[in-house]
């Protein structure tokens, strides 16, 4: 059995009178692609947000490679290898899609204000190389031709696409994606389907919350099922799925 | 006629430079600081007092910058963990705070009669009127300091601040340390604005705290907006701009019979309608790119 990579125990989060995460517990293993699920208001994002340092728990602890995390600023845990994308894009609207992508790589030394007069030999090698691995995951994500286009200037679908190429560009460990395929269009959704795989083989680990449920299936080992700040239900897509209140959840009904 | 252009040319390359700073600041990074001319005033009285202290002028310009750049720090330690909105509150707070401790510490800074009698960059040495030497001597600091931010802003370093600027949540995520841009944002953002204090200094001979009220960062706002914000070539010419409409309604007094004081009501009048008639034909300033302006978060 592998590793477990990612730990979150009973962790809880209260807005006011919301109790979004409610003493929710996930396992997420090395190189695994656990799809997360559930109704909206559910608490997936929320969840992300505990997990990736956008807010703080109330309690509980989140473990990644076996470290506690849950003090730790959210550049730091970009930093060792946690990276995430946002359900309400977030594209850097007045710079290029290239720019975009060229801010991902970490320990970049152009990065510090000094060596910008001191080591401009060494950036603009880290540049060049830079460029060529933003060219690269541009072209997968068919998007050379719009590399200096203004982030902005995209389309919804497109800026889903440049926000996952562009935390590409990091080099994660692991990669969270909140509803990576909304809007994008299918062919290009199954293509992603097949690099997400190729990804994990190489060693990457996914967390996707994603609301097509036939394409998380195709893409997830497991799916983890969430209602009410709990995960529920944790099984293979097909378990999953059967479930009557997964069914309630996505068929109508709800309460 | 060469003297009166030497003169606005002098406090346009100096607004230029004190603009320059700002624009960093906001322009690049988002930040909104209403209180930059604090940071003029310690350059300017720093440079003054120790210089009347008896230490040598470069000395005395040097602490100016870095003390600027020193409370640019502290300003922005409490603050800059919080949403922006804060850091212009704060901030302009601050300058007033600085600008009534000038005005109040009379042991100090003689207070309302302000400090004349120090020295100037090589005053001793330069045979030919001063104006033209300090003249000389702030645009060749305002093209370094041009040179050297624009190597700045493109470069890596300059690519975090602007996905700060975008969307700071976006930079965490990709593990750059906000915080961290922000405090050295601001440092130098304010140690600008203090060699810009020393240059004011030299150029009025005389300094005292009116020199410094707020109405002077909104001179350095009107600058960055006319010119087109993260735009530092825009920066300078809006300096010029704001300059021309400044001297160009002066010229008014020969046709108009009003007495001095309606004139000078009358010249901010028009200052402004300038402004606006400017921003509604060009509201992404003169050098500021069109297509970035329809393109919000």
């Amino acid at each position: 059995m592998k590793h477990s990579l990612l730990e979150v125990k009973e962790v809880k989060k209260q807005f006011e009178s919301i109790l979004a995460v409610d003493d929710c517990s996930l396992i997420v293993k090395k190189q695994a692609i656990t799809g997360l699920v559930g109704a909206n208001g559910a608490g997936k994002t929320t969840l992300f947000n505990l997990i990736t340092g956008y807010y703080k728990a109330d309690s509980g602890k989140i473990l990644f490679n076996d470290i506690r995390i849950d003090d730790m600023p959210t550049f730091k845990r970009a930093r060792i290898g946690m990276v995430r994308t946002f359900q309400i894009t977030k594209a850097l609207s007045r710079m290029t899609v290239l720019d975009n992508m060229m801010l991902g790589p970490k320990g970049q030394s152009g990065e510090k204000i000094w060596n910008i007069w001191l080591k401009s030999g060494k950036i603009s090698k880290e540049e060049d190389m830079a460029k060529e691995k933003a060219l690269e995951i541009l072209d997968f994500f068919n998007m050379l031709h719009m590399k200096d286009e203004y982030a902005g200037a995209l389309s919804g679908g497109q800026k889903k696409l440049l926000e996952m190429a562009r935390s590409l560009m990091i080099d994660p460990i692991m990669l969270l994606l909140d509803e990576p395929f909304a809007g994008v269009n299918p062919t290009l959704a199954k293509k992603m389907v097949i690099y997400i795989k190729e990804l994990r083989e190489k060693g990457m680990t996914f967390l996707i919350i994603e609301h097509d449920i036939p394409l998380i299936t195709k893409v997830s080992d497991t799916l983890s099922f969430m209602s009410q700040g709990k995960i529920i239900l944790e099984g293979t897509p097909e378990e999953v799925k059967k479930d009557p209140r997964v069914r309630d959840a996505y068929l109508g009904g709800g309460d | 006629m060469i003297e009166y252009l030497v003169a606005i040319g002098l406090i346009t390359g100096i607004f230029a430079i004190f603009a320059l700073g700002l624009n960093l600041e906001w322009g690049f990074t988002g930040l909104i600081n209403f209180g930059h001319v604090g940071f003029l005033a310690i350059g300017a009285y720093t440079t003054v007092l120790l210089n009347q202290g008896g230490f040598p002028l470069w000395i005395s310009m040097a602490a100016g910058v870095v003390l600027a750049g020193f409370f640019g720090m502290l300003v922005g330690i409490p603050t800059l963990k919080l949403k922006a909105d804060y850091l212009a509150i704060v901030t302009i707070g601050f300058s007033e705070i600085v600008r009534l401790i000038l005005l109040n510490e009379d042991w100090l800074t003689r207070g309302p009669m302000g400090l004349h009698g120090f020295d100037r960059p090589f005053e001793a040495l330069i045979p030919f009127d001063y104006n033209y030497f300090l003249f000389l001597f702030t645009f060749v600091s305002l093209a370094v300091i041009y040179i050297l931010l624009e190597q700045l802003v493109h470069s890596p370093w300059g690519r975090v601040l602007k996905s700060i600027r975008e969307d700071e949540d976006v930079a965490s995520a990709l593990g750059k340390n906000v915080f961290s841009y922000k405090i050295q944002v601001l440092i130098l953002g304010s140690a600008i604005a203090g060699f810009a204090g020393a240059l004011l200094a030299f150029n009025l001979q005389y300094i005292n705290p009116r020199n410094f009220i707020p109405m002077e960062t909104f001179y350095a706002w009107i600058i960055v907006v006319l010119g087109g914000s993260g735009n530092n070539k825009g920066i300078i010419v809006g300096a010029f701009m704001l300059q021309f409409f400044y001297s160009g309604t002066r010229l008014l007094q020969d046709f108009i019979m009003f007495d001095s004081t309606q004139m000078a009501s009358l010249r901010i009048m028009i200052i402004g309608l300038l402004l606006v008639v400017f921003m509604m034909y060009k509201p992404q300033g003169l050098l500021g790119k069109k297509e970035e302006l329809g393109l919000g978060r």
